[in-house]
């Protein structure tokens, strides 16, 4: 059984944004895994040693980028994590792609190197654009059903289906669909895990495969800023919320008075 | 040269100079000054702020003319009282916190940086890695491109995990870290010193330019002609064992090195020139665990002395019960611990080391090889290569103190005279069994003692923090008769009663135990030739 995680590279931090050109400062910032992308690679690998140890089918974790070359130090990372092979989709005729030309070529890549997947696991967002289409855009292409803000999943390989619990504006819902699928997971351990040194030494033993434009297709003008119909009217980083009110004190009663103070004033609790 | 002229101030009128006067106004605005991060609480009479060297020397020179003593204060990181004054005035040296310039040394093609006393490493380092010097732009224009323009990345590569003490503070202590294990102390940076001495006159040291005679002497000048020759302390403290206890010195001495880690006893250091050095591209820290406290020992013994090649940045240690502490917190609060399951009944070692892509798979063959003949492997650690990460285990590392003070905080809210016990004493690397020596003798006598502690530390160094927390009064008159016990052995080894954090105030009945009342007598001679009214930081390493 295959399953393909989609992941993308963001900057480490805080986005900053050039207010010239409007386009995201890349130098100097370190570039990590976009967590939503770790939970996903968590829970592709979680399936995986479940299978194994429940000694049923062989389940590979394939993760799929496309990138500018440095986007391999993250596929690096997915390796060192448990993932089995890499592809990294790498041209020029790439640059500029919006979700649009984005999904479209992670789907053509599917299809022409991986089309007998079972599972399609992608981030719920990628922290630094913040859209969250690219995943549901590449169920289109593909002509899969999707599931969205994924939380926890249950693979039920005989029945060729997946449960899944997913986040709503006001709570859960449990969903379950026929596999293929593609799930976008916006939840994880909030301990990311760490390799060990061993991990980190196989993975480099690992493929990571080359895809450039012209492997996927003759008319790539459909890929990267071309294939491109997104117009940005405006880009900024969002405000990051302050870090509220702090009561700190030793005592715990003097700390719970003056908490029940402050939601007095405020008129959270009626004064007595 | 044995002889060294001293420098003119003009100085300021006294006036012009800030202060605080009065201990009320002190205690009652000021107070932070009377304390460090000891906890030791003193008081003072004068809190002064000079923003430049005349105004030190103009309250050097009034506050001699009235018999005022004078405690040199900077960032008040320290941990044994060297800046809490006991009366007198306090002069902070917080103001001075300019970085002065960059300079590239033709002859040894390094890089160095001159700074006043006041700033803090963290800015150093931030403007050294950056290569970003506003305050430099105007007037050093070409160097500053010259250093732009060079490849490699730079730091100062002293790492006293406190980043917020200032560099003249870190000079003063000859401050130390987990880093000194590859790089070593501060004295090793530092390339020029300039002081202000008790009578008011400059001193400036290059490295290299003074050294002590054949008979042991220096002979200093001051501008009126009158000259002052003086020894050196003749004792002697082993070289290979990481020391910042009493003041240095060796046949033929750089006079610079004197001052380095005087706990300002001699003067007032108003500048400094520091080297600074490449900085390793890539590092991956590794966790390492092994199933007893003897294999983890071993494991340092064969890194750091059997393969040469082998070259870490730093080895650090925690034992068992380090980390079995740290697992508790790590279930009560896990995002705290932000860590992987810490697993049970081991002893951990983590060492960074610095590697190119292509040479990994052979490095961590050699690391694996070591670590399978002590009963460890590489497929059992955490690895970690990512900035993020790395500074995940530098504050896993770090949550372990923070842990221990915790507890003692708790303890204190119902013992409010209890405090830990934490000691700072290294022993030389060679003979190689010293290092399971030291820790067998800590193990047995702290299980006789059936006191609650953790062993943790720089351990590349043979330099272990031994934490005791008492629960109780009689415990800790128990902890501290055990820290002289240990004292005793570390220094039978030939070894220090404090690595790295200095003997201040609070750790003279540790520091007598290495140097008896002869090797006092010769630090004393050297502070009454040089400050003979007793002016600067009384109290400190010596009782006058
Ligand atoms: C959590 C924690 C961890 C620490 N870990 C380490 C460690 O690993 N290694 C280590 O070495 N230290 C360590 N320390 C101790 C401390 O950070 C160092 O001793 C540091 O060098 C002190 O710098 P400071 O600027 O705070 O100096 P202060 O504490 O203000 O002063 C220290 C001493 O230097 C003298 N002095 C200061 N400035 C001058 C000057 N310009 N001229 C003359 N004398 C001066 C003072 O009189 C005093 O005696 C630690 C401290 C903390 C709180």
């Amino acid at each position: 059984m295959k399953i393909i995680v989609c992941i993308k590279q963001v900057p480490a931090g805080e986005v900053k944004i050039n207010p010239e050109t409007g386009t995201l400062i890349r130098e100097g910032v370190q570039s990590i895994l976009n967590p939503f992308c770790e939970y996903a690679l968590d829970e592709a690998i979680r399936i995986k040693k479940e299978q194994e140890e429940r000694g049923g089918e062989e389940v590979e974790v394939i993760v799929l980028t496309m990138g500018p070359p440095q986007a391999r130090s993250a596929l690096l990372r997915c390796l060192e994590l448990g993932a089995d092979r890499a592809i990294l989709l790498c041209d020029r005729k790439f640059a500029g792609a919006d979700t649009l030309a984005t999904s479209l070529a992670l789907s053509e890549a599917i299809q022409k190197f991986e089309e007998d997947f079972t599972l399609i696991f992608t981030g719920k967002q990628a922290i630094d654009g913040d859209t969250a289409q690219v995943g549901p855009e590449l169920a289109e292409h593909l002509g899969i059903p999707q599931i969205t803000y994924v939380t926890s999943t249950n693979l039920i390989p005989e029945r060729r289906r997946i449960q899944v619990e997913r986040e709503t504006e006001n709570g859960y819902e449990i969903v379950e669909c026929k596999l293929p699928a593609l799930v976008s997971v916006s939840s994880g351990s909030n301990i990311l895990r760490i390799p060990s040194f061993k991990e980190i030494i196989n993975a480099r033993r690992k493929v990571i495969k080359n895809v450039i434009a012209d492997d996927l297709s003759k008319d790539t003008s459909r890929f990267g800023l071309s294939g491109s119909p997104t117009q940005v009217a405006k880009i900024f980083p969002p405000k990051s919320r302050t870090g509220g009110q702090k009561i700190e004190s030793d005592d715990p009663e003097a700390a719970v008075s003056r908490l029940i103070e402050f939601l007095q004033e405020n008129v959270f609790v009626d004064k007595e | 040269m044995d002889f060294i002229r001293t420098g003119y101030s003009p100085g300021v009128t006294f006036e012009k100079v800030r202060k605080i006067e009065g201990k009320e106004n002190i205690e009652s605005m000021f107070s932070s000054y009377t304390i460090d991060e000891s906890k030791l609480k003193g008081y003072a009479e004068w809190l002064f702020f000079p923003k430049n060297e005349e105004e030190i020397v103009t309250v050097v020179q009034e506050m001699e003319k009235r018999g005022v003593p004078i405690t040199i204060s900077a960032a008040r990181t320290g941990i044994v009282g060297g800046c809490v004054p006991f009366g007198g005035a306090i002069l902070s040296l917080e103001k001075l916190n300019a970085i002065l310039g960059l300079g590239f040394d033709e002859k040894t093609k390094q890089w160095y940086v001159r700074s006043q006393p006041g700033v803090s490493l963290k800015e150093l380092n931030e403007k050294v890695i950056q290569k970003k010097f506003p305050e430099l732009e105007e007037k050093q224009k070409e160097l500053l491109d010259k250093f732009s323009q060079d490849e490699k990345t730079y730091w100062y590569p002293v790492d006293p995990t406190e980043k917020t003490a200032h560099l003249g503070g870190t000079v003063a202590t000859n401050a130390s870290g987990s880093l000194s294990y590859k790089y070593g102390a501060t004295r090793k940076w530092v390339r020029k010193v300039r002081l202000v001495l008790a009578n008011g006159e400059i001193l400036d040291i290059p490295r290299g330019k003074y050294h002590a005679s054949p008979e042991g002497t220096f002979t200093i000048q001051n501008t009126a002609g009158e000259t002052k020759t003086f020894s050196i302390p003749y004792y002697r403290i082993g070289t290979n064992v990481k020391n910042a206890a009493g003041l240095f010195t060796e046949p033929s001495m750089d006079l610079i090195d004197l001052f380095i880690g005087s706990e300002g006893i001699l003067g007032v250091i108003t500048e400094v020139e520091v080297w600074i050095t490449e900085k390793p591209e890539n590092v991956i820290a590794v966790t390492t665990f092994f199933p007893t406290e003897m294999d983890a020992a071993s494991f340092v013994n064969d890194i750091r002395l059997k393969d040469s090649s082998l070259k870490t940045e730093f080895l650090e240690y925690l034992c068992p019960d380090s980390l079995k502490l740290l697992r508790k917190k790590q279930i009560s609060d896990p995002p705290l611990v932000n860590m992987p399951p810490i697993p049970k009944n081991v002893a951990a070692i983590i060492f960074e080391i610095s590697y190119n892509e292509d040479s990994l798979p052979e490095l961590y063959e050699r690391l694996e090889t070591i670590a399978i003949k002590n009963n460890s492997s590489m497929d059992q650690t955490w690895a970690c290569y990512e900035d993020r990460e790395i500074d995940r285990i530098t504050a896993f590392r770090h949550l372990l103190p923070e842990t221990v003070n915790a507890i003692i905080a708790e303890r204190k809210q119902k013992n409010p005279t209890i405090h830990k016990l934490g000691t700072d004493m290294a022993v030389p690397i060679i003979p190689e069994t010293n290092l399971a020596g030291i820790l067998s003798f800590y193990r047995e006598k702290l299980r006789e003692s059936n006191l609650e502690h953790v062993i943790f530390g720089h351990i590349g160094d043979n330099h272990l923090h031994i934490n005791i927390l008492p629960k109780d009064e009689k415990e800790l008159a128990k902890a501290k008769e055990l820290y002289k016990v240990f004292a005793k052995k570390a220094v039978s080894l030939g070894g220090t009663v404090s690595a790295e954090h200095g003997i201040g105030k609070i750790k003279k009945e540790y520091f007598n135990i290495m140097f008896d009342e002869d090797k006092r007598r010769q630090i004393i001679e050297v502070k009454q030739a040089l400050d003979p009214t007793g002016l600067f930081s009384i109290g400190n390493m010596v009782n006058i």
